[in-house]
């Protein structure tokens, strides 16, 4: 039971909350401190014209932590001074101001707000890697001279109030880079799993990442978004990679899932180099949802070292380019470890036979509903969307259990990155190694959880794998 | 000129990328790497031999040739210089010149045939410039005459094997080997359907070709020494056994234009795994190049028998007359159309080639017992049937899982030019005995 993300019950002034720490060995060593950071308000009160601010302080124990909250339109919201960030900024075509830690231990960050408009603007948390209390920013703007709206909770139903663009909360601490201007690396980092067994795995990685050495890499490697209408630009840059010798040395990008030119598919057989390379290619319109780019060289090796990640093309907060909007978005990356295939290299019989042992979403395994891979928290009635993303090499079925066991019912909206004719409703679905399937729930009025499971199976027979079912949960 | 560089050389991957970037941006090399026929027509009586020769200059480079094997005409090789390979292939229906890469090279090809008649050696693969490239071989009776005249008779089938065609065929079982070429292959023991007894038989078994409507008659002789049965999944019901030495004829009608799955389902599937299988490939009762009677058009079309098989565990055992433990099945070679990749990545039967615009169909058989989840690069797919059930909607997708003993059909329409793999997904099933690509994979080649 090495699960990597504990609960922690953290008591504060304004709520008793459910929280979640990451947990610590994809990140680096152990840290002593109990990393945890916390708002110096949850509301900020000002008058048209004024400028207020709202401060994120705390302690990341020694590893890149990232927090997201929304940009309600008619907010302007701009950074502030800050100390021991690795990013701080506004992203307003992504619709998220970003705050990433720099994995040196005590950081600060502040946001300024205006506004020309009285009202309320509610800045939402969409991700936190780490507790974090408050959460939510109330932003209550009076006429000029007045004091404004009182007691302002933040909370409850105003789920994207103020239209913002919603964007994405992504689980976990998988980091998110924008592929329209990324360079990644390649890096080895070891994993411990449930058995105590260590892995190696390769990973692509963010340059500048943690210098050399791996700190900061992750299984699944990282998120990469664009635009509906944007051109991506992902270098790979192969400097200190791990590979293997010729035939099979280097590494491409495959953005598996996008109809891209022969000389962008990263396919080292049909003329792609491996040495390093620049991946150019636009997405239209039909591209809006989940698709994955992976490692293309001696796939049957690079694909189960963990050169994968997801690949999401946004189209503002809605699922696909004519379909409904989400208030939060969960990316689930589906894979299975064979640790023979870690140490085989060239060509080996062992590369005939696949005998996955550890089973995995978003890099952890979660082998029960009170070990789950990963925990995510989104508020009561909202719409959820889940990005199934499966680049494991064995079948797979989605569900979502509540907690008395049954079924619920979701809804699938894309099947590899492409709206469905028709959304279909049902209680389960298959995702097949290299698919993906975009699905949304939404969740009851009260508070509670759900638990989203994937369970992999057998080619041959179709039977759940020993320790097949991994298990997340959704609280609201 | 790219493609069959690429082709040719696509298992050594250093080689492909330079020999893409030369035939890109340079001019062909200084040698014009050519060659021709001596003719293209030969007139000859029955009973008579006649011969043809190809010659030329490869420039340096191995270069391959193939032509397609007319039924009821005998071809063998006759005298050659400086070629790698000069055979008959019958069991892929084709006849294969490959040069060693010595520059001049010829190659004489020897005719006859018992019944007169047109036959068209169609020339299916030059990796250099030819001229002519068919030949036609007029087969007079005998005495003499200079036999048929325009021919008019070379079918167009893109589909591997045999064209069972129309109402009688006979299929003969049969056991013997069939070889997985390249790093990582072997010889493996195989059961299979044919329909030229003796010769051995065809992994998979020959695509039998129906049109909307027709009754089909086929009678299975079984020429192996155990019981065997012949059922098409769909379409036929009788499952009783065929003894050793015995024969059964079956009658139907194919009133489904579609994809069908037959194979042999006696012996907890080792029969069916040994290499009793193929598939029926029913097309529009017109002719017309739809997916059915009213259904979406193409241009191309390809039949794909995907199947896996568990050599040590299973072939070798059930070939000898050893048990077979069912209840494990590693399978450590993975086919398309009874090849690995090396030559399915080559195989121009396999290969989906066309031109920008056109739209290929391709009627896929999962023949073995592992589900095949297939990635298509380049472009995406729409899925217009799945195991004889046609889908009121078709979604675009880039993967799409093959369970274990169903069919599909898919449409690919070449949307951009270019060289793009086909592969599955299960990066283990992409080897032969842990050798990359060697497995479930081709190409899709858009000019």
């Amino acid at each position: 039971m090495n699960s990597t993300k504990r609960l922690i019950r953290v008591s504060n002034r304004l709520a008793l909350s459910w929280l979640f720490v990451v947990g610590s060995f994809l990140l680096g060593a152990q840290s002593a401190f109990a990393a945890s950071a916390s708002l110096s308000t949850s509301s900020v009160n000002i008058a048209t014209g004024e400028t207020g601010s709202w401060t994120i302080s705390g302690n990341d124990g020694g590893n890149y932590r990232q927090f997201r909250w929304s940009l309600p339109s008619g907010l302007t919201v701009s950074t502030g001074s800050s100390s021991n960030m690795y990013r701080f900024r506004v992203r307003s075509d992504r619709g998220y101001v970003e705050v990433y830690t720099g994995g040196r231990g005590s950081f600060s960050a502040t946001v300024r707000v205006s506004s020309n408009s009285s009202g309320t603007y509610v800045m939402q948390n969409q991700r936190a890697d780490i507790s974090l209390s408050p959460k939510d920013v109330t932003v209550t703007v009076g006429s000029s001279g007045s004091s404004g709206g009182g007691s302002m909770d933040g909370g409850g139903g105003s789920m994207d109030g103020g239209g913002g663009m919603g964007g994405g909360a992504a689980g976990g601490a998988i980091p998110v880079l924008d592929a329209t201007n990324v360079t990644l690396v390649v890096r080895s980092i070891n994993k411990t799993m449930s058995d105590g067994r260590n892995v190696t795995f390769w990973v692509f990685c963010e340059n500048g990442m943690g210098g050399g050495g791996g700190g900061g890499c992750t299984l699944p490697s990282p998120v990469l978004e664009m635009n509906v209408g944007e051109t991506a630009n992902i270098n790979l840059n192969m400097m200190m990679a791990p590979q293997e010798n010729p035939p099979y040395h280097g590494h491409t990008i495959h953005p598996h899932g996008v109809d891209v030119p022969q000389s962008e598919d990263g396919v080292p057989e049909t003329g792609a180099p491996v040495l390093g390379d620049t991946y150019t290619f636009s997405v239209d319109s039909r591209y809006a949802g989940s698709h994955m780019y992976h490692c293309h060289v001696h796939t049957v090796k690079h694909l189960e070292m963990g050169m994968y990640g997801a690949l999401i093309v946004k189209n503002g907060n809605r699922i696909n380019s004519g379909g409904p909007t989400y208030d939060f978005e969960w990316n689930m990356v589906m894979s299975a470890v064979d640790p023979a295939y870690h140490t085989a290299v060239q060509d080996s019989p062992v590369f005939a036979d696949y005998n996955p042992r550890y089973f995995l979403i978003n890099g952890q395994e979660g082998l029960s509903t009170g070990s789950p891979a990963e925990v995510f928290t989104a508020a009561p009635g909202a719409r959820v969307a889940i990005r199934l993303i499966g680049i494991h090499s064995v079948n797979g079925t989605f569900r979502i259990r509540s907690s008395g066991g049954s079924n619920q019912s979701f809804t699938v909206h894309n099947v590899d990155g492409f709206a469905l004719p028709s959304p279909k409703t049902v209680t389960s679905v298959e995702v097949s190694p290299g698919q993906t399937k975009d699905i949304m729930i939404t969740l009851p009025s009260g508070s509670g959880s759900l638990y989203p499971e994937f369970s992999y199976r057998n080619l041959r027979n179709n039977s759940t794998y020993s320790n097949g079912t991994v298990y997340t949960r959704l609280d609201y | 000129m790219t493609r069959n560089c690429l082709l040719s050389t696509l298992i050594r991957p250093l080689v492909a990328l330079l020999c893409v970037f030369t035939s890109l941006t340079i001019a062909p090399s200084v040698f014009a790497a050519d060659a021709s026929l001596s003719t293209d027509t030969v007139n000859i009586a029955v009973g008579e031999n006649g011969s043809w020769t190809i010659s030329g200059n490869d420039g340096g480079s191995q270069r391959e040739f193939r032509w397609s094997l007319p039924s009821g005409l005998n071809i063998s090789t006759g005298s050659s210089s400086n070629l790698n390979r000069f055979r008959v292939r019958a069991d892929r229906g084709y006849f294969q010149v490959e040069t060693d890469g010595r520059g001049s090279f010829s190659g004489t090809v020897n005719v006859s045939a018992s019944s007169a008649g047109a036959y068209v050696m169609q020339n299916t693969r030059a990796e250099i410039s030819l001229n002519p490239d068919d030949v036609t071989i007029n087969v007079g009776d005998s005495g003499g005459s200079s036999g048929g005249g325009s021919t008019g008779g070379s079918t167009g089938g893109s589909t591997g094997g045999t064209g069972g065609g129309g109402s009688g065929l006979t299929l003969y079982i049969e056991a013997g080997s069939l070889s997985i070429n390249g790093a990582g292959g072997d010889v493996i023991d195989v059961w299979g359907y044919t329909d030229t007894p003796g010769s051995g038989p065809m992994v998979p078994g020959p695509v039998l070709e129906a049109r909307e409507g027709d009754s089909v008659t086929v009678t299975i002789v079984n020429n192996h020494n155990r019981s065997h049965n012949f059922v098409i999944k769909g379409v036929t019901s009788d499952t009783s056994s065929i003894p050793a030495g015995g024969s059964r004829t079956y009658t139907f009608n194919t009133n489904q234009a579609g994809v069908f799955f037959y194979r042999d389902t006696l012996n907890s599937n080792i029969n069916r795994s040994m290499g009793l299988h193929g598939a029926l490939v029913v097309r529009t009762g017109d002719g017309s190049r739809r997916a059915w009677s009213g259904g979406p058009s193409y241009n191309i079309e390809r039949t794909w028998v995907i199947a896996d098989m568990d050599k040590p565990r299973w072939n070798d055992r059930a070939a000898s007359g050893q048990s077979v433990s069912t209840g494990t099945y590693r399978p450590n070679y993975f086919m398309m159309n009874g090849q690995g990749g090396f030559d399915a990545m080559h195989d121009p039967n396999t290969v989906l080639e066309g031109n920008v615009g056109q739209t290929g169909i391709v009627r896929i058989v999962n023949a073995g017992q592992l589900d095949e989840s297939l990635h298509w690069h380049g472009n995406h797919f729409r899925v217009i049937s799945r195991d004889g059930t046609r889908l009121s909607q078709f979604e675009w997708q880039d993967t799409i899982n093959v369970k274990a003993g169903t069919t599909m059909m898919v449409l690919y329409r070449f949307d951009q030019p270019g060289i793009f793999p086909m592969h599955v997904h299960t990066a283990q099933m992409e080897t032969a005995n842990g050798v990359y690509l060697n497995g479930t994979a081709t190409l899709l080649v858009g000019n």
